[in-house]
């Protein structure tokens, strides 16, 4: 049984793929709606990190469909470049360019991929590193960066292209404990603000709170789906309750 | 001693005229064969199998090809002049050395593109997808300036290399250095300038390539440690 | 892509432009430049000779003068003349690409020459070859020479002939200076020269005195001048130039004017052809042989060492002789670079003596070692340019493979002190605990783990040297590439042979890294670890 939604932002149909003879997701069913939250938890291996990576085309789905907003990804409606800017990514090693400043980082991507205006640009990057508290860095290398500092400059990058979607593949999974913090409160001002969101994520608190939906994937196959209370109060499928115990 | 040195004095603009032509040779030939070499680097990485395979058949042939059997193969083979649709370009013999030089050195700078382009971790590549560049435009932004960085240690040796090899261009008539000094020595046709000028060559070449390699070294040794 | 696909249509765009050949017949750009350029060369007394000055005058000097006067009457304006200074190896190229109109010089008349360019017959001179000996080296006769080697010219006609009558072995010089060098260095019997040059030289009493011809002369075929096929206009031009010159009595004059014995003009029937060496063959070889002597004739593409049985022993011999280098230059580096890397390890004063030998010659060409080593310490060693017998140390096969065992001995040495240096000290220490003595210690623990860690290093530096002994080239040892260059420097099959080395080469150095990665198979220690 999918969620079924009305318009859904996202829609994931019978995905399936394989790395080489061992297959990574099963006849995957997801929906996002617009403006909604929505988090894929599981142990590791699970294949969410593997979702995330379909939603943005960085991984070649072999069977099944993607919708944006109703457009199939790879059709003509949705070609791949359009769909970057859409959908932003934060990955959980940054991935920042070392060889550029943080504000270099923030807006190059707009200006030498989209085309636009540099000093419109500029503008948005510095708004957008104040509002991650990164605001004096912008002259700083990556290197020089704490990997809390880095990882918002990541979220920083992401959102200077504008997008409608936000993919966050665990990123606080590299950090120590006290600027997971940090780089929570980031994560949560961004959905206050409206932005879809889709988490990948270990924090389940954190999860708790922030989110609307809650997917549970196991083995490449979605176990259980529920609005975030109906999931951690009640969670249904003895799989989950296993994984919700050893986790939370 | 002293009456060498007068002896040798006289020739010495001649000699330091010939290691010139040595040096641009070189700075010639290392700059085609960076081209050449980024282009051949790059496309050993493609993802068209067809793009990949032949330059790296292009590559190890241009690597393993011996310097002087290159630089007769050229000189032969290219015209000593060549008519374009009304131009006239004449093609002096260092011209050509540079072109035989630049040959074998292309392979071998092909071959630290590609190990530079390997070293730059997969997750940078995925970044740059992710952000809608295309595959020139990541090289371009992303992939190139980074791995810049880890090409100029072996490229200055390759250099260094090419530099050396220029001496090569005497054996096939080109008035370098070497060319100078065999005629320096039969023109003035004495046993005890034997040694000296070819010492001289020696020292001219070692003080110029000696602290290049230095350099060379050291820049490894710091870029590695990051 | 589209890049990509720019990039190759422009350059072969430019290529195939490029190729296209001058347009024009030949006396229309003599009338359009207003020069006339002839290929000539400037060592050979008295036909064309340098002055102090620089000009070129002589014997063909005058024929071109005579060319360019009757050239001006003919075309109306004053045409001038240009000597463009040649060797045996590119006079044919030159003419052929049209660098050159017209080729004067001591150009025998042969069959293969006649393939690549037209002959302007009556010739204007003829000669064959003879040898110039020294009075104390008595010779009965050619044949009696069997097996001796003599010392020629690179690219003279007489080389393959002389050699495969006579059965002697043929060491040719880039010049005629370094071909005489090497006759008062003992390194011949003799030296085959043209007759006519042979004549004057003896003329000349200081250098050539204690030198004489013994011998009868043989080969003898005309001089003529060449110019490059296709142009029917101007070859008989020059035909009728050439008649006039015979007829009118300008030659003989010429003839007197330089102290040259008079010649009658020879016919080309007269030619004495040398024969080609066919032996008999077992039935596929001789299929083989018969394959590529019709490439030849039908496409041009000329391999003769796979037809022709004296280009076949020349190139074997070439290759056994860069894999004889090859072998003593990957023995001699490897000892050096053990023995190296051990005294750096050993005292301080030694550590410096073998690091400036490291660096030196590792920054300096290998080219510039090898005259050094050749003409500096050499000569020292041969007792200057007069004297005695080299000693057998100091003859050019022994000093190049000096020279190639010197420089990569000095990677070696780096890169056996790396392998040295990746023995982690815990080992060392591991030894040191259990009883080892120093000596043991190196030999059972130490130099096992290095030669593991460093064989890759060492092995492509065995790889580089084989490519690196070429330079052997450049003292006349006549390894594979300077045999290769004996063979193309009479026929112009520049192309193919360069493709035959250049497959040597990569065959070589195939093999060897073949060898090299089963012996790191064996070596390797299974589970990994240094």
């Amino acid at each position: 049984m999918k969620r079924i939604l009305e318009n859904p932002f996202i829609a994931l149909h019978a995905v399936s793929k394989a790395y080489g003879d061992t297959p990574v997701l099963k006849g995957i069913d997801l929906a996002v709606g617009r403006g909604e939250v929505v988090c894929i938890i599981g142990p590791s291996g699970s294949g969410k990190s593997t979702v995330l990576r379909c939603i943005n085309a960085l991984a070649e789905i072999d069977q099944g469909e993607i919708t944006l907003d109703g457009a199939l990804i790879g059709s003509p409606q949705l070609p791949l470049q359009q769909l970057r800017q859409r959908v932003g990514i934060v990955f959980q090693s940054y991935n920042l360019f070392p060889h550029r400043t943080v504000l270099q980082n923030v807006s190059m991507a707009p200006v030498q991929v989209l085309g636009r205006d540099r000093h419109a640009v500029e503008q948005e990057a510095r708004a957008l590193l104040q509002q991650v508290r990164l605001e004096g860095k912008e002259q700083a290398y990556p290197g020089e960066l704490s990997g809390g500092q880095q990882q918002r400059v990541a979220i920083a990058r992401g959102l200077c292209m504008q997008p409608q979607v936000m993919l966050f593949d665990e990123v606080t999974a590299a950090l120590d404990p006290h600027t997971v913090k940090e780089v929570l409160g980031v994560i949560r001002s961004i959905a206050a603000q409206g932005m879809t969101c889709v988490l990948v994520t270990h924090e389940m608190r954190f999860a708790r709170e922030v989110a609307d939906y809650v997917y549970f994937i196991d083995q490449g196959e979605v176990v259980e789906h529920a609005t975030a209370e109906a999931f951690f109060d009640t969670p249904r499928d003895p799989r989950t309750r296993d994984f919700l115990d050893t986790v939370l | 001693m002293n009456e060498v040195i007068v002896a040798l004095l006289p020739w010495l603009p001649l000699m330091l005229k010939g290691f010139a032509l040595n040096l641009w040779i070189g700075v010639l030939a290392m700059l085609l064969a960076c081209l050449a070499g980024v282009c051949l680097g790059t496309l050993q990485r493609a993802r068209s199998r067809v793009l990949r395979l032949g330059a790296r058949g292009l590559t190890q042939l241009l690597r393993n090809a011996p310097w002087l059997v290159v630089m007769f193969f050229v000189m032969h083979l290219l015209p000593y002049e060549w008519h374009l649709t009304g131009a006239v370009i004449s093609l002096p013999a260092w011209l050509k050395a540079v072109f035989a030089l630049a040959l074998p050195a292309a392979g071998n700078a092909s071959e630290i593109v590609r190990g530079a382009l390997q070293s730059i971790p997969r997750t940078q590549w995925e970044a740059a997808t992710a952000l809608g560049y295309g595959p020139v435009a990541q090289l371009r932004h992303v992939i190139l300036p980074q791995a810049l960085r880890l090409m100029v240690p072996p490229a200055l040796g390759l250099y260094c290399v090419v530099t050396m090899s220029s001496a090569l261009a005497s054996l096939v008539g080109v008035g370098e250095l070497l060319s100078a000094s065999r005629e320096i020595l039969a023109a003035t046709a004495r046993t005890d300038l034997l040694l000296p000028v070819y010492g001289l060559v020696l020292a001219l070449f070692f003080f110029y390539i000696f602290p290049l390699s230095l350099l060379a070294r050291s820049l490894e040794r710091r870029l590695a440690y990051r | 892509m589209r890049l990509l696909k720019a990039w190759l249509a422009v350059s072969v765009l430019t290529a195939a432009l490029g190729a296209m050949a001058e347009d024009g017949s030949v006396l229309q750009r003599i009338h359009a430049r207003g020069v006339v350029n002839a290929c000539t060369n400037v060592e050979n007394r008295p036909f064309a000779y340098l002055t102090p000055s620089g000009q070129a005058v002589g014997f063909n000097a005058d024929l071109l003068e005579n060319l360019r006067q009757s050239l001006s009457q003919r075309l109306g304006r004053e045409i001038g003349a240009q000597t463009i200074a040649t060797s045996g190896a590119n006079r044919v190229p030159f003419v052929q690409q049209g660098k050159c109109d017209v080729i004067i010089t001591g150009f025998s008349v042969t069959e293969e020459r006649q393939r690549l360019v037209d002959f302007i017959f009556p010739g204007f001179y003829a000669s064959g070859a003879v040898l110039l000996t020294r009075d104390d080296q008595p010779v009965a006769s050619w044949e009696s020479l069997r097996g001796a080697t003599l010392c020629s010219s690179q690219g003279s006609t007489y080389n393959q002939a002389v050699s495969e009558r006579y059965g002697v072995n043929i060491l040719a010089f880039a010049g005629l200076t370094e071909s005489a060098q090497a006759l008062r260095d003992r390194r011949c019997i003799g030296q085959v020269m043209d007759e006519a040059v042979a004549r004057l030289r003896l003329q000349d009493s200081q250098q050539w005195q204690g030198y004489r011809i013994q011998l009868p002369v043989i080969l003898e075929a005309p001089w003529s001048m060449a110019v490059a096929k296709g142009d029917a206009q101007w070859r008989e031009l020059l035909e009728q130039l050439a008649l006039h010159w015979r007829q009118s009595g300008f030659l003989y004059e010429l003839e007197s004017r330089y102290g040259l014995p008079h010649k009658h003009p020879l016919d080309p029937s007269e030619v004495e052809s040398a024969a080609q060496d066919k032996q008999s063959l077992p039935y596929f070889l001789q299929r083989l042989t018969d394959g590529f002597e019709r490439l030849n004739t039908r496409t041009g593409w000329n391999f003769p060492v796979f037809y022709d049985g004296w280009t076949a022993r020349q190139f074997a011999s070439g290759i056994v002789t860069t894999l004889q280098l090859s072998a003593i230059g990957i023995f001699g580096s490897c000892l050096i670079g053990l023995f190296g890397a051990l005294a750096m390890g050993a005292s301080r004063p030694l550590r410096w003596l073998v690091r400036g030998y490291v660096e030196l010659l590792r920054n300096t060409p290998s080219l510039a070692q090898l005259y050094f080593i050749y003409f500096g310490v050499g000569a020292l060693l041969r007792g200057g340019l007069e004297g005695g017998a080299a000693p057998w140390y100091a003859n050019p096969f022994g000093l190049a493979a000096l020279c190639i065992t010197l420089h990569y001995g000095a990677f070696a040495v780096e890169i056996v002190r790396a392998g040295l240096l990746a023995v982690p000290p815990s080992t060392r220490d591991a030894a040191l605990a259990l009883g080892y003595g120093r000596a043991s210690r190196l030999w059972h623990i130490q130099l096992p783990l290095a030669l593991r860690a460093c064989l890759p290093a060492l092995g492509n530096n065995m790889v580089q040297l084989i490519k690196g002994s070429s330079i052997a080239y450049a003292v006349a040892v006549p390894e594979v590439l300077y045999s290769v260059q004996e063979i193309w420097s009479e026929r112009y099959n520049v192309v193919e042979m360069m493709l035959l080395v250049l497959v040597t080469y990569f065959c070589a150095m195939a093999v060897l890294a073949w060898a090299l990665h089963r012996l790191e198979g064996r070596l390797q220690i299974p589970g990994g670890g240094a």
